[in-house]
């Protein structure tokens, strides 16, 4: 934003976008955090199969689980520290942009 | 009237003659020593006049110079009163335009770059992170202010470049005035030389009219004081004509008698010079003279 063009009506529009921004972004997150928790779920599971059956299907089952592994790191790296929350606190702070969203819309 | 009176008369007349011809002289030498002196004056009076004639086309000379000159100072005093008129507006504007600086400085109280700076991370941490409204709320009110107090000191700066670029106009408005004031002390200087030419000229040509003034009036009267002399002349002609006309009867009866006489004496001697021819039948040269002068021979003999 250019400076010249700082004031009330654009500085909220901006305060707007910035909020909707935001919700979008930690929407996303919430989906990623909640597959991040299936994953890692899904992993438990194939690792008890693969600890307890015999056979092909530990095979398929270990290249299943690789997977999953590697979709959960890249989730992992994108999520960053977020990845360590859960899901209550990104519902939090979804709220709290919905919150500010409306007050700067309105204000 | 006989011819010892005639004479008396006739000497008497012309006696008064020579008298009344002495008196015209002394009154023609006086008139000739009036129109010697009327010469002078005249002379007097048209070299005056040819004098101030010159003069006269010199003041007109000095008229049109001084006018053309006063004109020049009129024009250049318009343009010194336009500039007095611009460098109280420049004032005017400067004084106005410091008092806008310094009160959009008091809000400022800081440099542009820094408030650039401060409004740039300020504006970057409230569009961009994720704060809360509370702070939000807070650096809002923040970047309004900073971005007032920015637009103020850009302000301030735009009135400083106008009363720096009003300072440059005023100096060089002030360097005109200058210029012109020098121009004008210039030209007043020179004009005022023409208008004192002018007022001396006016007095000499004044001075000299009076002078060719009071040569005519002096000419006029020398010419009416000739007139008695003219007059006097006159009559002593007239007087003088009367005389001749007095003496040419008496000058005339004189010469009858003279010629009379004459004729008689020639007579006299003729018969004397016939009487001796007579007698002695000869004759002298003398004689021969008279009797030939008087008639032919033939008539010698002719009774007297």
């Amino acid at each position: 934003m250019k400076f010249n063009e700082v004031s009330e009506a654009p500085l909220k529009a901006k305060l707007v976008d910035k909020h909707k921004r935001f919700q979008t972004d930690y929407a996303k997150k919430r989906k990623d955090l909640a597959r991040l928790f299936i994953l890692e779920d899904k992993i438990d599971q194939l690792s008890h199969w693969i600890e307890n059956i015999e056979g092909e299907d530990v095979e398929k089952l270990s290249s299943e689980r690789q997977k999953a592994e590697e979709e959960l790191n890249a989730l992992k790296s994108r999520l960053g520290a977020l990845s360590h929350k859960n899901t209550s606190e990104l519902e939090e702070k979804i709220r709290e942009h919905e919150q500010a969203l409306a007050y700067w819309s309105t204000r | 009237m006989t011819e010892q009176e005639l004479k008396r008369k006739a000497n008497a007349l012309r006696h008064e003659i020579e008298a009344k011809n002495r008196g015209l002289s002394e009154l023609y030498a006086q008139l000739k020593t009036h129109h010697q002196d009327t010469r002078s004056l005249r002379r007097l009076r048209d070299s005056l006049n040819e004098d101030v004639k010159e003069h006269s086309k010199k003041l007109k000379e000095y008229k049109e110079k001084r006018d053309k000159l006063n004109k020049a100072v009129a024009e250049l005093n318009m343009s010194k009163r336009q500039f007095i008129v611009e460098v109280r507006k420049l004032n005017r504007g400067i004084k106005d335009s410091k008092g806008m600086r310094d009160m959009l400085n008091k809000s400022v109280r800081s440099t542009e770059q820094l408030l650039e700076h401060v409004l740039e991370d300020k504006l970057n941490v409230l569009l961009e992170e994720d704060i809360s409204l509370a702070d939000e709320q807070r650096l809002y009110d923040v970047v309004l202010n900073l971005a007032q107090r920015l637009e103020s000191a850009r302000k301030a700066s735009q009135v400083h470049k106008k009363i720096v670029e009003d300072f440059k106009n005023l100096k060089e408005v002030s360097s005109r005035i200058d210029s012109v004031g020098s121009q004008l002390s210039d030209l007043s200087v020179i004009a005022d030389e023409y208008h004192k030419k002018v007022v001396e000229t006016y007095d000499y040509i004044k001075k000299k009219n009076l002078e060719a003034s009071e040569a005519h009036r002096k000419l006029t009267e020398k010419y009416k004081d000739a007139d008695p002399i003219r007059a006097h002349i006159g009559a002593v002609k007239e007087e003088i004509k009367k005389i001749q006309d007095e003496l040419a009867p008496i000058s005339d009866a004189l010469e009858d008698i003279r010629a009379q006489r004459e004729e008689k004496r020639k007579l006299e001697l003729t018969n004397g010079a016939r009487e001796r021819l007579k007698k002695s039948k000869r004759v002298s040269l003398d004689d021969l003279k008279i009797i030939l002068e008087h008639g032919p021979l033939d008539a010698v003999d002719a009774p007297p």
